[in-house]
């Protein structure tokens, strides 16, 4: 006599179809996203370039910790000094919801902290954050130049909001870019993101 | 307001004493902090606790010990006097709180959490001990908010302790409610990106429906998906539950990890904290049919053959096999000078005779399997009908090896006198039944785990082993008849063969008299003497079909006489005795006695023994029994605990199964103060020498 249940709140939850991520190695299929310029990218129009995908939220403690910190934009900086990488800081906050921006308050927070990513994408539907499985702010990504995903996790090894905690963490983007750029393969390849939840609509 | 009338009451308590037993709240933003203390004196060398206690605004949450997707943490750092020490967060039962399609792990409300407090032996009477808490916790419903504060309590140190009664009972209240550890199998594989967990033992309203909702929640981050479904299968002893892994197993886990099962009992939500191993699926009482995946930590298929062959060649060397084996031994040497074709086919026959046994044994078991009875292998001599059967069988063979009786028609074919008492093929066959007949409750160390193995397996993989046991049992007589010069080797037959038969009844006998001795532990006097009546009625009829006319029908009536009679023999239950000795209590084992022993802090050590094995009975007089061995289990106050098989027990039987054993003997021992789930295995060979350094922990 076979009995089957399912746990409550993983059936409430999961109305919405599995929240699948890509596996860290495999290529990511190609998709059409639109930036804060209202200008459409093709994942695959960056084939031989790297990639680095940053789910963000500006009112997210843990995003704050990064930018007010500088952090992050040191990071963008120093990833796309190569002139060869694109950096997408990607807002997938729904509108209503805590981060969600319109094209002018992307340009004021750009302004206001001196943001240096490549394009900011406006994903307010939240496609592009449930097809990387994006949960968190911050969550990163790497593409390399195959198109293949060789980093998906945190952006650090310290998961506290306290911006002091920035100094002498260890930067898992800095870590697998110094990979890459070594030719070997990126030593931590998956960890754990943490942060605030991205504010899809449920 | 209410923190108004709290500062109040403060103000109020302070006129009185300088003490606190309730800090001051502390309002971060969306949470009230406050510490309670479940005493308002305290004693040195005493326990005591003190919570946080976090009242949270309508639809604001904090998070479990692993927040889940997002999220962090409750965190307490202590600052505190020399004189006491902090214990762990006792955490309360989470809830998984579904954002989208992101799950976390927490809290809403007003949860507590309590800590113990200990305070050392030489705390000065009156001194004063200023507590201090800082705490974090992110607070979020659709947004987080990281708050913190820093909580105050002076408590003081007296000779008497003293209990705050509304704190004490609300301390605990969430303590009780919160999840306690249970001492249950649980075990977890992954396979490619899908992971599985067994939950053996759960109590047994597991079955009866009033249990619902079951759901995992694991201390480590990294060990699965928590957004992904779990889906709960539930069979008669225990559950499944299957979900994604997540990348953590791309290192896997070596070590045993701890989580929360969560689940409906009653309709209570309530959750116990369980203690999970990387390694072979538990059999929860799903149907047998369903294909076992592949866990680490299983022996493989490969190496189960060959250490079932091997037990299979081991086992012609066990002392209950032996007097079988030595008549075919006989048979062969008889045939070794005649014509080696006839050799050849009497082991080959010998060898059919050990596989369809062992085939029928197997299926047999199987069946008994799946229609979800616990049996173990030698079940076969757990019925008390079965044993009296063998015995006589064992007698009669006795009788016609010392020549009482002969039904070749007074020519022996040679002394190869079998057990249908015919020469040649058939002979040879009923040899190699009755060889593995007996050979079964023997199973050696290497068959043990061979055994256990097939038996966690589908159907078709326990049939291959067992089969490959039977190779490895029935390989040295198929070798001797194709190795001419090994055959040569034999002896040549003569009038020392007919010596030799009758020196074999001996053995037979000794078996015949053991088995009675264990149908007598299974029936009781009245079985025993039922059997002993059989072999008379044997024995008469052995008489009396060499006479003629009525008399050799009489006799053929004594014979059903004497086969029928064993069937009316009933089990007993087991007594309580077990092995007891005077100077040396025993108990009786079960897995709560066990329990409740190592709670009381004792070091515990079970004897899984069965009358029938030969190996336990051993061990028992040869090391347990010994003196030297019941004074170290004096010395050492470990309890002695014994699980006795003879009859079958169902519990029993999943513990054997537990420790990948499908029979006895299986020695376990808990050492005192250890809290660790799984027992130290001893070997199945014991010595004294390693019994007693078990015991003292050297």
């Amino acid at each position: 006599m076979k009995l089957l249940a399912y746990a409550t709140a993983a059936t409430l939850a999961l109305a919405t179809p599995a929240f699948a991520k890509i596996a860290t190695g495999s290529t990511v299929s190609d998709m059409s996203v639109v930036d804060s310029e209202g200008v459409t990218h093709n994942l695959s129009d960056f084939a031989g370039q790297r990639v680095i995908l940053e789910w963000t939220n500006e009112g997210c403690p843990y995003v704050k910790k990064h930018y007010k910190t500088d952090n992050m934009q040191d990071l963008q900086r120093e990833a796309t000094a190569d002139g060869d990488t694109v950096w997408l800081s990607v807002i997938s906050s729904a509108p209503g919801k805590q981060g969600h921006k319109d094209n002018v308050q992307v340009a004021q927070w750009k302004a206001a902290y001196d943001v240096a990513s490549t394009a900011v994408i406006l994903d307010e539907a939240g496609d592009m954050g449930q097809a990387f499985a994006a949960r968190t702010t911050p969550h990163m990504y790497i593409i390399d130049e195959d198109q293949t995903l060789v980093y998906q996790g945190a952006i650090d090894d310290n998961s506290s909001s306290n911006p002091a905690t920035v100094d002498g963490a260890t930067n898992y983007v800095r870590a697998a870019l110094a990979n890459l750029d070594a030719g070997e393969a990126v030593a931590m390849s998956d960890t754990q993101p943490y942060g605030c939840s991205v504010k899809y609509a449920s | 307001m209410r923190t108004v009338f709290l500062t109040l009451l403060m103000w109020l308590s302070a006129a009185t004493s300088a003490f606190a037993t309730t800090s001051l709240p502390v309002d971060t933003g969306k949470v009230e902090a406050s510490l309670l203390s479940s005493h308002y004196t305290v004693a040195p060398g005493q326990t005591f606790q003190i919570a946080l206690k976090t009242t949270l605004d309508e639809k604001w949450h904090t998070y479990w010990r692993n927040p889940g997707d997002s999220g962090e943490p409750v965190q307490i750092s202590w600052v505190l006097p020399d004189v006491l020490s902090a214990g762990e967060i006792v955490w309360p039962l989470p809830y998984p709180i579904p954002t989208g399609p992101i799950i976390n792990y927490g809290f809403e409300g007003a949860p507590l959490f309590p800590v113990d407090f200990t305070v050392a032996d030489n705390a000065p009477i009156g001194s004063v001990l200023e507590i201090q808490a800082d705490v974090y916790y992110l607070v979020c419903k659709d947004i987080c908010i990281p708050e913190e504060g820093t909580l105050r309590l002076i408590l003081q140190v007296s000779g008497e302790a003293e209990l705050n009664d509304a704190n004490a009972a609300e301390i605990a209240e969430a303590i009780n409610r919160a999840p306690a550890a249970i001492d249950i199998r649980v075990s977890m594989q992954a396979d490619d990106g899908a992971l599985s967990l067994q939950f053996a033992d759960l109590p047994s309203t597991v079955a009866d429906g009033n249990f619902a909702d079951a759901y995992f929640f694991p201390y480590d981050n990294t060990l699965l998906a928590h957004s992904d479904p779990q889906t709960v299968t539930i069979g008669s002893d225990g559950l499944q539950i299957d979900t994604t892994a997540s990348f953590g197993w791309g290192e896997g886990f070596d070590t045993p990890q701890q989580g929360l099962l969560s689940f409906d009992l009653d309709g209570e939500r309530t959750g116990r904290i369980v203690t999970v191993s990387t390694g072979a699926p538990l059999a929860i009482g799903l149907d047998a049919s369903r294909p076992a995946p592949d866990g680490a930590g299983s022996i493989g298929l490969i190496s189960a053959l060959i250490g079932a062959f091997i037990g299979g060649l081991i086992l012609n060397l066990m002392p209950c096999v032996f007097p079988v084996i030595s008549l075919k031994a006989l048979s062969l040497a008889k045939s070794a000078h005649a014509e080696r074709s006839i050799a050849r086919r009497e082991a080959w026959a010998y060898a059919l005779g050990v596989f369809a046994t062992f085939a029928l044994l197997v299926i047999a078991l199987l069946i008994v399997k799946a229609t979800g009875a616990a049996l173990g292998w030698g079940f076969q001599l757990q019925n008390p009908v079965v044993v009296g059967l063998i015995a006589l069988l064992l007698f009669a063979v006795g009788l016609n090896l010392i020549g009482a009786y002969d039904i070749a028609g007074g020519s022996y074919q040679g002394a190869g006198a079998t057990l249908a008492g015919r020469g040649g093929l058939t002979g040879s066959f009923f040899t190699g039944a009755l060889a593995v007949l007996v050979a079964t409750p023997c199973t050696a160390p290497l068959m043990a785990s061979a055994i256990g193995y097939a038996l966690a397996q589908p159907a078709f993989i326990t049939f291959i082993v067992f089969m490959a046991l039977a190779a490895g049992f029935a390989a040295p007589f198929v070798l001797l008849a194709y190795a001419p010069g090994l055959l040569m080797k034999l002896p040549k037959p003569g009038p020392w063969m007919v010596r030799l038969r009758e020196v074999l009844a001996f053995p037979m006998f000794a078996a015949a008299i053991w088995l009675v001795w264990v149908v007598g532990n299974q029936a009781g006097i009245d079985g025993l003497v039922l059997v002993l009546m059989a072999m008379l009625s044997f024995a008469l009829a052995v008489w009396l079909i060499q006479r003629r006319g009525i008399w050799k029908l009489l006799g053929v009536a004594a014979i059903v006489l004497a086969v029928a009679l064993p069937f009316t023999a009933r089990t007993v239950p087991a007594s309580a005795s077990g092995a007891a000795s005077i100077n040396l209590a025993t108990d009786v084992w079960s897995p709560d006695r066990v329990a409740e022993l190592r709670a009381d802090g004792r070091a515990v050590f079970v004897d899984f023994t069965a009358d029938w094995c030969v190996t336990c009975k051993v061990n028992e007089r040869l090391v347990l029994k010994t003196n030297t061995v019941k004074q170290a289990f004096i010395d050492t106050d470990t309890a002695f605990l014994i699980a006795d098989w003879t009859n079958r027990n169902d519990a029993i039987a999943r513990e054997l199964e537990a420790y990948g054993r499908a029979g006895v003997p299986l020695y376990l021992y808990y050492p005192a103060g250890d809290n660790s789930v799984r027992a130290e295995v001893l070997p199945q060979i014991l010595t004294t020498d390693l019994v007693v350094k078990t015991l003292k922990g050297s």
